[in-house]
């Protein structure tokens, strides 16, 4: 049934659906079913293997999931409407688009496939120094914790200790505290060659506007030995240091010297999330 | 189809509007070009947000933060940024927000102005300065210096006065039928709790105390921020927290932060139902019922509780029947925390060790988890208080002096924190159950000299601690080495009291 | 090639997040095309244009959708005969003026409520201003891409016969339930007409109505999901392989700052319900004056939304929005800058 070729002139087509008596199968009728298919497939996938966390802020998740679902079922109730009815319209507008449609299915059917065969990566460093790395956080509500003996620094996060130096720059008031961060390494030009920034991204809304902060870290020796993008946990203290930054001379800043580096794999769920 | 091709009314009016904008806006741009100076459409880099902006600020603000509308050069703001009286301190940056930490507490009773001028802004692109910011002038001022202490004489006996400092002016708080065993400031200085007795209670005072709190007037008139403050004229009128008609109330522990108060608290008719309740800002009050109610302490932080529990010091977090957060198995007691709540004196009665065994040691304690040992004595620690910078520790001690009769004597010492060193200050012949207190603003030490008598009077006179009547008391002041004087130098206060403690 | 991976992810992830969106314009708009009748629609917008196009600019409210979802609801106003400077004006407002758009910048720029304030007041502003421009072409057949124009020829130029043809009586339209057109009773007159165009919904006329809504969405699915995919993918090319430097060290001075936050804008096609969260990481770089740019300038002009409006619009009609909103965007920010 499918096979059936597809009417050759428009003329023709025009004239039978305008008798509205055709009841054929068609190509571009089950073409735009598998479009649909394949893209709530992608979306689907996305959600159910937690790659979405690398494309989207989590917020998006339910957004996502539900335009998967809404894609599959509009292509199930097309294909048990055309069954049923005995006069379902083909549907089949190929020129009055901007481009013709089967351009069109082509271009969205290739996405999907490609999105369903190759993931979605980590951004990398590269991006990261595309973007430049930020002082401000797009942040409004914080707060300077207190420091108490019952709050621990070590169990701070770096967008933690980036949001408490935002709300507080002064970094003598978090000298000697200890310090545990997980983060991918960024070497920055800027920075001498003992240090490299410790850094991750944060999503506001998709990987697109992903930004990365970062804690710089000092070390003994010259911080070539940790490749770009390996990710690290990092156990250690803060110190003052006086570092360069892009825009500015000389500035103290809050760094943390590790007494300990271990190399850990790339966290399923990299991204920071700004809270909303 | 046809008329696609031709020239519709919106080409005309599009491209007319195009080309008008365009003008304008090259005009504009010329304008402000040639313009180099002062426009009347330019408006340069400005102070958007000056934190301390006419604020009446104390001890507890460290810091002021400045916030830029643009992004500055910040060499230049540091250069150029001046504070009258000059004030020492650090600059850091968090984008367009510069933060100046005090490198010691502002020295109260004082304005101080600020100036900054010259800075200029930054553009993203390196090397280029931009426009001069506007010129930027405001002012702050630090508290009244004020100390309040319970009085002994006449009068004012057992009722809270209140002294002035900077202005002079002694005020009586409480009224006469309150005997005035207690109290803390709260942290704005702006009211003071305490704990009294009716004097009709006679002997049984200490155990018909009731929470009360009273309003300072020390910050009226200027002050833009405290409206409850009462005039000059008016009598202060102290207000009830917590009855004793049920429960005898004992010690109090006002937080830091001034929302919460714990009470140590016995059930009148039930022996067996004492601890620890917790009164916060609501003034509802309900038991914490995770202790057995030792000597406690709230941390600065105003979240947790010190209390010692059996052979240690439990941090007990301030809900009811909660777990302990954390327990210090070593010490005995805490004497005081810093005031930024790092560190912590405390006490080791070295129960462990045999050969320690009738010693004391104290202790410095940090939230980073540094222990060490200040100090070892024969003899007890009375009191101790971290300065503003926690740099020194002033401590009241009593040593046991050699000899057949059980004596101790009591001196004021300071131990410097880096060096561990004590340095005694002043020997005390005498002096018992005093208490110290630092100035917020690192000024002095004050103390009292408090002459008791076992003899029971009649109840409408003050009781210490221990529950001996106090008979006299003097206040001295010490200084610490200042840019005058390269000694520590004492003088006595001309009031006679005890118990003093200086407002925050 | 990590670079390209990384392109392609974020070309996946514009597509990821701006599908939902999509998807939520064209279920409104083919509702739209079965549930509201034009007729009333018509009548419910003022004749007068600067209030026509101040109405139009503010039934975003109605509409929480970006900037993708938006294409599909103007284009379904247009073909449903409202006049062009009210669709141009929902266009250009939709994105910034909805509720979800507000709070999101309320929430990233409380501390400046200024920012937030003249984010509303300016786009608000613009939208009117080009809708009034857009109000002199009564006809608006002649702004469209040229295969909807014939689309629009049926729709519009076939109602308007019919109501001559019916002014006392019901319209056909209306009788038969859906919007369409052309019942069989004129086949010859249809096929006069559509000599060229072919519209499904005039064979659909006896089926239901459930049916043709799905078609109207998987057509517009497909027609805008296309335009979608080629603008998502040029925006992340660009994304990748320009330095954002590039961009931000354009900035030396008010005036550059401006233009260097309005290129940044339309290159990076962020969603407006979250872009002032982006727009907040260069508040340490950029001034508030470029800042607004940012957000006035990016929900209505971004490469993956010219990619939508190409499917709407003639080239010649793009290409006067956007120049006439950056002209705006620029002056409105550029006195603002002077007084902030």
């Amino acid at each position: 049934m499918l096979n059936k070729p597809l009417p050759t002139t428009k003329k023709n087509r025009t004239l039978h659906i305008i008798k509205g008596k055709r009841k054929k199968p068609n190509w571009s009728f089950w073409l735009d079913n598998v479009v649909l298919i394949s893209w709530g497939c992608l979306l689907l996938k996305y959600a159910v293997t937690g790659e979405y966390k690398l494309l989207i802020h989590p917020n998006y998740f339910w957004l996502v999931v539900i335009t998967g679902i809404f894609l599959l079922l509009i292509s199930i109730v097309r294909s048990i409407l055309f069954v049923r009815s005995s006069n379902y319209a083909s549907d089949s507008s190929q020129h009055l688009t901007l481009f013709p449609a089967k351009f069109s299915r082509t271009l969205l059917l290739g996405v999907a496939l490609a999105g369903l065969i190759i993931s979605p990566n980590v951004l990398t460093s590269k991006i990261a120094l595309q973007r430049g790395v930020t002082e401000n956080l797009p942040l409004t509500h914080s707060q300077p914790e207190s420091f108490v003996a019952t709050i621990k620094p070590e169990e701070r996060s770096l967008i933690d200790w980036v949001r408490t130096l935002n709300a507080y720059p002064e970094p003598d008031a978090y000298q000697g505290q200890p310090a545990k961060i997980i983060g991918f390494v960024l070497h920055l030009p800027e920075l001498p060659e003992n240090y490299f920034l410790l850094s991750r991204f944060i999503v506001t809304c998709c990987a697109v506007d992903a930004y990365p902060i970062g804690i710089p870290v000092q070390l003994e020796g010259n911080s070539s030995i940790y490749p770009s993008d390996i990710w690290l946990e990092i156990t250690g203290t803060m110190a003052t240091v006086n570092l360069p930054s892009k825009d500015h001379q000389n500035q103290r800043k809050l760094a943390l010297v590790p007494t300990e580096i271990k190399q850990i794999p790339t966290p399923k769920d990299p991204y920071f999330k700004s809270d909303q | 189809m046809k008329n696609e091709q031709q020239i519709q009314p919106i080409d005309n009016v599009a491209i007319a509007l195009i080309v008008l904008l365009s003008l304008v806006i090259g005009f504009l741009i010329s304008t402000s070009n040639r313009c180099s100076g002062d426009c009347w459409f330019e408006v340069q880099p400005q102070v958007k947000e000056f934190s301390w902006q006419n604020q009446l600020i104390g001890a507890e603000d460290k810091a002021f933060l400045m916030t830029f509308n643009r992004p500055m050069d910040r060499n230049s703001v540091e250069k150029n940024l001046v504070i009258e009286p000059p004030l020492p301190g650090k600059f850091s940056w968090a984008g367009n927000k510069l933060a100046y930490t005090l490198n010691i507490p502002a020295p109260y009773g004082e304005t101080y102005r600020v100036f900054l001028q010259e800075a200029r802004q930054q553009f993203a692109t390196k090397g280029e300065l931009g426009k001069e910011i506007e010129p930027f002038f405001s002012q702050f001022k630090t508290r009244d210096r004020s100390l309040a202490y319970i009085g002994t004489e006449g009068s004012e006996r057992g009722r809270l006065i209140l002294y002035n400092w900077t202005r002079q002016i002694k005020t009586i708080l409480t009224p006469e039928n309150l005997t005035v065993f207690d109290f803390e400031s709260y942290p704005k200085g702006d009211k003071i709790l305490f704990s009294a007795a009716d004097k009709s209670a006679g002997l049984d005072s200490i155990r018909m105390l009731q929470l009360y709190t009273v309003a300072t007037e020390f910050n009226d008139g200027e002050s833009t921020d405290q409206s409850n403050v009462s005039q000059s004229q008016e009598k202060p009128e102290p207000k009830l927290i917590l009855d004793n008609k049920e429960y005898q109330n004992n010690k109090f522990d006002l937080s830091q932060d001034g929302k919460t108060i714990i009470v140590q608290r016995l059930n009148r008719s039930n022996p067996e139902d004492f601890g620890l309740w917790i009164i916060d800002e609501q003034n509802s009050i309900q038991p914490l019922k995770n202790s057995t109610g030792g000597d406690f302490l709230l941390t600065p932080d105003s979240k947790a509780l010190a209390v010692a529990q059996g052979e240690g010091i439990a941090l007990l977090p301030l809900q009811p029947e909660a777990k302990p957060l954390d327990f210090l198995p070593k010490f005995g007691r805490v004497v005081s925390f810093s005031p930024d709540g790092r560190a912590a004196a405390m006490v080791n009665y070295n129960r462990d060790n045999q050969n320690l065994k009738y010693t004391r040691s104290l202790f410095y304690v940090n939230n980073q988890g540094i222990q060490k040992e200040l100090l070892n004595l024969e003899g007890s620690i009375i009191d101790c208080q971290f300065n503003p910078t926690a740099t020194n520790l002033y401590c009241l001690l009593s040593e046991l002096k050699p000899g057949d009769e059980y004596r101790e004597q009591p001196y004021l010492a300071e131990i410097n924190l880096k060096t561990n060193k004590t340095t005694p200050l002043l020997a005390l012949p005498e002096y018992q159950d005093s208490r110290i207190s630092v100035a917020p603003d690192g000024l002095g030490v004050v103390f009292d000299q408090v002459l008791t008598s076992n003899t029971l009077s009649d109840g409408n006179i003050p009781a210490n601690d221990s529950g001996e009547t106090i008979v006299t008391s003097r206040l001295w002041l010490l200084l610490p080495p200042s840019q005058e004087s390269s000694h520590h130098q004492v003088e006595q206060l001309p009031f006679i009291g005890f118990h003093p403690e200086w407002i925050p | 090639m990590s670079q390209l991976h990384n392109a392609f992810t974020l070309f996946l992830s514009l597509l990821v997040e701006a599908m939902p969106f999509l998807l939520m314009g064209v279920l409104v708009s083919s509702s739209l095309l079965l549930l509201v009748d034009e007729r009333k629609l018509i009548t419910k917008i003022p004749s007068n244009p600067f209030l026509g196009a101040l109405v139009g600019s503010c039934v975003g409210f109605l509409f929480p959708v970006c900037e993708c979802g938006n294409v599909p609801v103007a284009r379904r106003l247009l073909l449903k005969g409202v006049s062009p400077g009210v669709a141009i004006a929902f266009l250009l407002a939709a994105p910034t003026i909805n509720p979800v758009v507000i709070w999101s910048t309320w929430v990233a720029f409380g501390d400046q409520p200024r920012i937030v304030i003249f984010r509303v007041i300016f786009s608000l502003a613009i939208a009117t201003i080009i809708g009034c421009i857009f109000s002199v072409q009564k006809n608006a057949k002649t702004l469209l891409q040229p295969n909807l124009a014939r689309r629009f020829n049926v729709l519009v130029n076939g109602r308007s016969r019919e109501f001559n043809k019916n002014q006392e009586s019901q319209p056909l339209l209306l009788q038969s339930g859906t919007f369409l057109l052309g019942t069989s009773g004129q086949p010859q007159k249809m096929e006069a007409l559509l000599t060229e165009t072919l519209s499904p919904v005039v064979a659909l006329a006896n089926s239901s109505k459930f049916q043709s809504f799905l078609d109207n969405v998987v057509l517009e699915l497909r027609e805008l999901g296309g335009m979608l995919v080629i603008g998502s993918a040029i925006a992340a090319i660009i994304q990748v392989f320009i330095p954002r430097e590039i961009v931000l060290n354009l900035s030396h001075d008010t005036i550059s700052s401006i233009i260097a936050m309005m290129l940044l804008a339309a290159i990076v096609s962020i969603c407006s319900t979250v872009d002032s969260f982006f727009a907040l990481s260069f508040a340490a770089t950029f001034n508030s004056g470029s800042l607004l740019a940012f957000l006035i300038f990016g929900p209505t002009i971004d490469i993956k939304a010219i990619g939508l409006m190409a499917s709407v619009f003639k080239p010649k009609i793009i290409i006067y929005i956007f120049v006439i909103v950056a002209q705006l965007t620029f002056l409105s920010t550029f006195i603002y800058s002077y007084f902030s």
